[in-house]
């Protein structure tokens, strides 16, 4: 009959499509050995491998392999707040990955998962089950959309891709949301983060030197002030940009650059987003005032 | 399945909805389900009290949430799930008493102040708070693990905090993480 035969045919050709996607995507995944659980990377650069942080976490020796032979591998950097890790492999020329950027993506879209746990290439189907905004880890760090693949997990998907049937890489799976909770990291976070690794050896965090706690501001200030809550400074670490830039015990603070703090949390995000090294002017309230204050962000130690 | 006492077998269905169907023909007082590692989909329907048969406290918790009355561990005792039984049909709430975290009583308990951490637990905190798994702060510290395994739940305790990262919130908010 004319329609089996029209549907073989298009189950032949995706199969065969779905294949050649896995070949394509797998020449840029490697193995990362030297760990009790198997873990995969992506080649960033031809002796540049991203993957999950928490694969190489202690590790004196890593190794990468594309297929029998093992290349040690050096970590150039990492960012926990990501659980990403960027390796060097000296001398290695892989195939970087081709990266497709978040913006505009529908989700929809068939996805594979390719990893190579302990060697051998590994992948699994699944959809891009949803695009959401930029969000933050628990720990500050920025990813630059929220991905969510449906496909269901196994071990040594760590550090894997994430592929659109043209073998174009959306991002890599990661646990940044804490212990086995993957999550897909996005070209942007990738990129981003690789640069920021490469230069510092780690992702320097914005520091102004301060403990604070959330308070309600007594109803005589909330006018003046022009909001119902800011972060009491608790502390105050001696030689800190903060220090420097006269903060004191008792300070209220209102405002960071153009953010409000009404909480801890919106301290972290303003100071992961901080340039380092200029000058960001703060809202502060002292003795019933509004005050600004000129600091310098430092690097969070 | 067989279960001592004055209880009786109403009957068998493959699902809660089913459950809930055969309700409605066949009254009966409490449900026993074995929630396997099925996650619950949406809320428990409308229906007599059910005890939940779970693998472990992380989805007890869930399903407690969910709205089952009652979660015991799978394997124990059929007395034991029959006193469940017996217990959420006169309306109240049964969870193993190896559920620590189940327990309301963190949620009563005074909340932790500033001084109530040792500089080791300070420390754990401040490096905890950059997302460092336990391993890589056993290293920065020159401590074995299961020292750090142990403060770490020393702050979730005293922090009255369930996950790493609200311990991280909770503790940034008493002022104890510097920023």
């Amino acid at each position: 009959m004319p329609a089996s035969s029209v549907s073989e045919s298009v189950a032949q050709s995706l199969s065969a499509s779905l294949a050649d996607v896995t070949e394509a995507v797998g020449r840029s995944v490697v193995s990362i050995s030297g760990r009790r659980w198997p873990a995969s990377g992506v080649a960033h650069a031809p002796d540049l491998v991203l993957t999950a942080a928490h694969a190489v976490n202690r590790l004196q020796e890593v190794a990468v392999s594309l297929g029998d032979v093992e290349i040690p591998a050096e970590l150039v950097g990492q960012d926990p707040a990501l659980d990403l890790a960027l390796l060097r492999v000296r001398g290695a020329a892989l195939e970087p990955a081709r990266w497709r950027p978040s913006a505009g993506l529908r989700p929809g879209g068939l996805v594979v998962a390719v990893s190579r746990p302990r060697g051998s290439l590994r992948v699994r189907l699944g959809l891009l089950g949803g695009v959401g905004p930029a969000y933050r880890t628990p720990w500050g760090a920025r990813v630059d959309a929220a991905l969510d693949i449906e496909v269901s997990p196994r071990p040594g998907l760590a550090g894997g891709a994430v592929a659109n049937v043209e073998g174009l890489l959306l991002g890599l799976l990661v646990s940044g949301l804490g212990r086995s909770r993957r999550m897909l990291l996005p070209a942007e976070t990738l990129r981003r983060t690789a640069e920021e690794l490469l230069a510092h050896g780690r992702v320097r965090r914005g520091y102004l030197g301060i403990g604070t706690q959330p308070v309600r501001l007594p109803a005589a200030v909330r006018s003046v002030a022009g909001r119902d809550y800011g972060l009491l400074v608790v502390a105050v670490e001696a030689g800190s940009p903060a220090d420097a830039g006269g903060l004191t015990f008792g300070d209220v603070l209102l405002q960071l650059g153009a953010t409000p703090t009404a909480d801890v949390q919106d301290l972290l995000a303003a100071l992961a987003e901080a340039p380092i090294g200029a000058p960001l002017i703060l809202q502060v309230l002292r003795a019933g005032e509004v005050q600004q204050r000129s600091v310098t962000v430092g690097v969070r130690p | 399945m067989l279960l001592a006492g004055d209880w009786g077998v109403a009957g068998e269905v493959d699902s809660l909805e089913g459950a809930r169907g055969a309700w409605v023909e066949l009254p009966f007082d409490a449900v026993l389900w074995d929630a396997g590692h099925r996650p619950l989909l949406g809320e428990v329907p409308d229906m007599p009290p059910v005890v939940a048969l779970v693998e472990d406290e992380t989805s007890a918790g869930a399903l407690l949430a969910a709205g089952v009355a009652g979660a015991v561990l799978r394997g124990v005792e059929p007395a034991t799930v029959c006193a469940a039984l017996w217990a959420v049909a006169h309306g109240l709430t049964v969870s193993e008493r190896a559920f620590r975290r189940l327990r309301p009583a963190a949620e009563l308990r005074v909340p932790a102040a500033p001084g109530d951490f040792t500089p080791r637990e300070q420390e754990v905190l401040a490096l905890l708070s950059e997302g460092l798994p336990n391993r890589a702060i056993a290293e920065r510290l020159g401590i074995s693990r299961h020292t750090v395994k142990f403060h770490v739940n020393a702050l979730l305790q005293k922090l009255g905090a369930e996950r790493r990262t609200e311990a991280v919130v909770r503790a940034a908010r008493l002022g104890l993480v510097v920023l």
